[in-house]
């Protein structure tokens, strides 16, 4: 009984290292194929919706408030998966995804990657320390803001500085509220326990 | 004699929690013996097997308390190749196991993870598909199968890996009965040759005889019994009673034994029967009212062409009809097209007179897998969508035993909680008929006996109940009326051909080859914005599309899109955008030159993948630029995902179709549930994945940092050809231009 009893007090986690508890290993990688294969769901669906709206000054002011919803698909990974290379991973995916299903070709793959490096640079910048809502609302920032100039950049109508600004204001909130909605969701799964990462 | 597996003192505590599962579970399992595990719902019993093969904690991120230890090393301290050339696993869901395209692939990828020469890895995948009975089939694709043969594959995949312990988890849980006997039937010359196995079913009958082991635990995870079958159910029959645990049948009171499929169904005809003092007797049709009086439900030759036979029932209301039949007979396409989820039904259904509509809210629907239906928060809005007062909900969550997980999303809840909230829901709501597919499944004999008392009142209140169900005891005890569809149709069904390697030359060049070919000529064309240069690349990319051997479907897909945006483009730059709004199309040049310009680069792209396909490019990408195998392998399972989560995302909608979600927006409604149904969507996705994992975790994915390649892609000499006749014919194309 002794024996029995100390085996009782012996806690036992894997000893596996490196891979197993990166985003390559099993759990993670097919936790972030998953999110970037819904994902996909929510770019494809944005894509017609974003290209019809960005005709008009009006238009680009709509298309940026759905900015946030843009984000979710890349931060989602990251927030669940809390693994360096989560976003790129998911990025890399959908644009695979995209090159096979839409008539965008290869060239959308870096497009993708390039939308997912923008929400883990600030990550990679905390050096992958910080997982957390404030590091994650400055990963919308940093999305929103250069995808508001990007946006800027590639309509042909001029702009007033006034409203310039708060066009990649609107993108920054907008993806403010989709960073409150992957940690919302997030949230929802860690506390179900799908999809929690190994965090100890 | 040395144990394969020793267990003792095993808890487990998952993560985001301090509660421990199992309270000092204990075992020792030997060669060629047999456990059986049994305990109610929820008393860990998956938990114990998972940690037996070493899915917890190694992909599985839980800790484990007392020891686990396989051939004398602590599991948590066991490499993959360790666990996965000792112990086999076969989970209780079969979708959830397929990682591969074909029964072949299905069966061949552990021993590619393995490193296996090919000429093994092939061997040993014949061997094993042999062994289950599906050797002649190997190209069928998994999914076509049903799902009794899909647990046989499971099992192939298992025994292909030569384990000297099986690890079962509710391998039977979803397959028929006639499924279940088969699958078990497999096991007691492997068991004679020397293999240990580990199980855990509800239904222990089929294999009862080759147990040499029971160990029970009460819901606590505590162990209430252990030793042989005869000594467990024999003097602990009261404390098992207690605890909510299913008996074997030779133990249980039954009024007669359980009728068999092949009693019950005919091959060639749907049977109707009726229960008349407590005896079955065929009936010529299923009417429930005189003939002449109007029926308050009634199908006449309702069915899904390919799906499900034609049915036809005249019903009064207070029936409960089990629907039977083995797996792919149709019992859930019939279900579905009733509630609307399913297209394509032919015939006809009315409710008081008139057809039921897609989404009709007289039709209460519960799905196979429940967690497609909900469409709340939390469990306690779940019941009160329809309209059910505090107290009514209040009710129905004693009932159920899911007061303490009132304010839980209804996704978070166990497979067998969410299937009673699944069931609660339909109270209320002045529900007709209401067609319950697999209600039961997944519980212990004491929800069960529970759910049934429930369903016995949705009869009560006037509802026709229509219930798909593989439980033919539960059937013949509590129906009133089975409908059995005919035996075969799976049987039936021819496997499918080989692949045929594609000979045109596309089909033989190696997969990157062409993307390197249309890199100069689509600088070409961005350069230059010629129509005439542009529509002899058109025309060009055209043809070899048509002589690329690929499906004719996607040959004429291809060159449609091709002509028709170019088209479609030309026009709406002449014509239709005001020169007053964006003019980034207009950039590009006139109307011709914009839209042949898209429509060469288009072509270019199409043609470059048309004689390939993603899997070939991702396994190009591995062997010849060094693409991490396990990166490829994720790339693969999201081709997989995106098939199966576009079903789960329809299933979703229409669900909320029919609970009146968004019908008060008009026509904003499907937008409203699109949206609604993004979050589930997201949950039931990461379920999947976690799922998909564990079976690739069972199957040595990642013990080595490469696996063994069935197919290669060599680079030939005609490759590098190819790149630089294309490039040659651009060049001077650019010099002459």
């Amino acid at each position: 009984m002794s024996g029995d009893a100390t085996n009782q007090d012996t806690i036992h986690q894997s000893t596996r290292k490196g891979l197993a508890n990166s985003v390559l290993g099993t759990r993670n990688l097919m936790i972030t194929a998953a999110l970037a294969v819904v994902g996909s769901i929510i770019v494809v669906a944005l894509s017609y919706i974003s290209a019809t709206m960005l005709l008009t000054p009006r238009g680009l002011f709509i298309a940026c408030s759905f900015m946030g919803a843009w984000l979710i698909p890349y931060l989602l990974p990251a927030v669940v998966v809390r693994k360096p290379g989560a976003a790129i991973i998911a990025g890399l995916i959908m644009g695979i995804i995209a090159a096979f299903t839409t008539p965008s070709g290869p060239a959308t793959i870096i497009g993708n990657v390039l939308g997912a490096a923008f929400v883990e640079l600030p990550l990679a910048v905390l050096l992958y320390r910080v997982w957390t809502w404030w590091s994650f609302a400055i990963s919308g920032c940093v999305f929103g803001c250069i995808n508001g100039l990007l946006y800027l950049g590639m309509v042909q109508f001029t702009t007033s500085t006034g409203v310039s600004v708060g066009i990649v204001g609107v993108s920054i909130v907008s993806c403010l509220a989709g960073v409150a909605v992957c940690l919302f969701i997030g949230s929802l799964l860690a506390r179900a326990g799908v999809g929690s990462a190994r965090r100890r | 004699m040395t144990a394969l597996l020793t267990i003792r003192g095993l808890g487990v505590r998952y993560p985001g929690t301090e509660r421990w599962v199992l309270d000092a579970a204990a075992l020792d399992q030997y060669a060629g013996r047999v456990t059986a595990v049994i305990g109610p719902s929820g008393c860990g019993k998956t938990s114990l097997v998972r940690t037996a093969c070493g899915l917890i904690p190694h992909c599985i991120p839980a800790d484990y308390r007392g020891s686990v230890v396989l051939d004398g090393a602590e599991m948590a301290d066991a490499e993959v190749m360790q666990i996965a050339t000792r112990i086999g696993f076969v989970g209780q869901n079969p979708d959830a196991a397929i990682v591969a395209r074909s029964l072949h692939d299905e069966v061949c990828f552990p021993l590619q993870n393995l490193c296996l020469p090919p000429e093994e890895v092939e061997a040993r995948a014949a061997e094993a598909l042999g062994m289950v009975g599906l050797g002649d089939r190997p190209w069928d694709d998994p999914w076509v199968l049903s799902g009794g043969q899909r647990q046989r594959l499971a099992l192939a995949v298992a025994l292909a890996m030569k384990p000297a312990l099986l690890v079962l988890d509710e391998p039977t849980s979803t397959i028929d009965p006639d499924g279940r006997e088969d699958f078990y039937r497999l096991l007691p010359p492997l068991i004679e040759q020397g293999m240990g196995v580990l199980v855990i079913d509800h239904d222990l009958d089929p294999i009862l005889p080759a147990v040499d082991r029971v160990i029970a635990l009460d819901e606590d995870g505590r162990t209430i019994a252990a030793g042989s079958p005869d000594e467990v159910y024999g003097s602990h029959r009261a404390e098992l009673d207690a605890a909510g645990i299913w008996l074997p049948r030779a133990l249980r009171p039954t009024v007669a034994d359980p009728p068999t499929l092949t009693e019950l169904c005919r091959r060639d005809a749907v049977r109707y029967l009726a229960k008349t003092d407590g005896r079955w007797h065929d009936i010529d049709g299923l009417a429930t009212v005189e003939p002449g009086e109007a029926a308050r439900c009634e199908l006449t030759d309702f069915g899904v062409p390919g799906r499900s036979p034609a049915v036809s029932a005249r019903l009064g209301g207070g029936e409960l009809i089990a629907l039977i039949g083995e797996n792919g007979a149709g019992k859930t396409s019939l279900l579905g097209a009733l509630a609307g989820v399913v297209r394509g039904s032919v015939g006809t259904a009315t409710i008081d007179g008139t057809p039921v509509r897609t989404g009709d809210p007289r039709v209460g629907y519960v799905f196979q897998n429940p967690e497609h239906q909900f469409v709340t928060s939390s469990v306690e809005a779940e019941l009160a969508f329809d309209g059910l007062q505090t107290a009514q909900v209040d009710r129905l969550l004693d009932q159920f035993h899911l007061t303490e997980f009132r304010t839980q999303h209804p996704l978070t809840l166990s497979g067998g909680q969410s299937r009673r909230l699944s069931v609660a829901t339909m109270v209320g709501a002045g529900k007709r008929l209401i067609a319950l597919d697999e209600p039961t499944y997944g519980q212990d004999w004491a929800n069960t006996r529970e759910l049934m008392d429930f369903i016995h009142e949705l009869r009560a209140e006037g509802a026709s109940v229509l219930m798909a169900t593989h439980d033919l005891e539960l059937a013949a005890e509590h129906a009133t009326h089975i409908i059995a569809l005919p035996l075969g149709a799976e049987r039936d069904r021819p496997p499918a051909p080989p692949p045929q390697p594609n000979r045109s030359l596309l089909g033989s060049l190696n997969p990157f080859t062409m993307l390197a070919a249309i890199l100069l000529p689509a600088a070409f064309v961005i350069a230059h914005r010629d129509v005439t240069a542009n529509l002899i690349i058109m025309a060009l990319a055209s043809l070899a599309i048509a002589g690329s051997r690929s499906s004719l479907r996607r040959i004429a897909g291809s060159i449609t899109a091709v002509w028709l945006i170019a088209a479609i483009l030309t026009w709406a730059v002449s014509t239709a955008i005001n020169p007053d709004v964006y003019t980034g199309i207009r950039d590009i040049g006139g109307p011709g030159q914009a839209g042949t310009t898209i429509g060469a680069l288009l072509a270019l792209v199409l043609v470059s993948g048309i004689a390939t396909d993603p899997e070939a490019i991702l396994r190009a990408a591995t062997a010849r630029l060094h693409l991490p195998y396990r990166l490829a392998s994720a790339g693969t399972a999201a081709l997989a995902f995106l098939t199966r989560f576009r079903v789960d995302f329809r299933l979703l909608r229409t669900a909320r179709a029919l609970r009146g979600v968004g019908r008060r927006w008009g026509p904003l409604g499907p937008a409203i549930r699109w949206a609604g149904s993004i979050v589930p969507l997201l949950i039931i996705a990461v379920q999947h994945g976690e799922r998909v994992a564990l079976s690739m975790d069972s199957r040595a994915f990642g013990a080595f940092d490469h696996r063994t390649e069935l197919v290669r892609d060599p680079w030939r000499v005609r490759d590098t050809a190819v790149i630089l006749v294309v490039w040659a014919a651009t060049i001077v194309a650019w010099v002459l231009w």
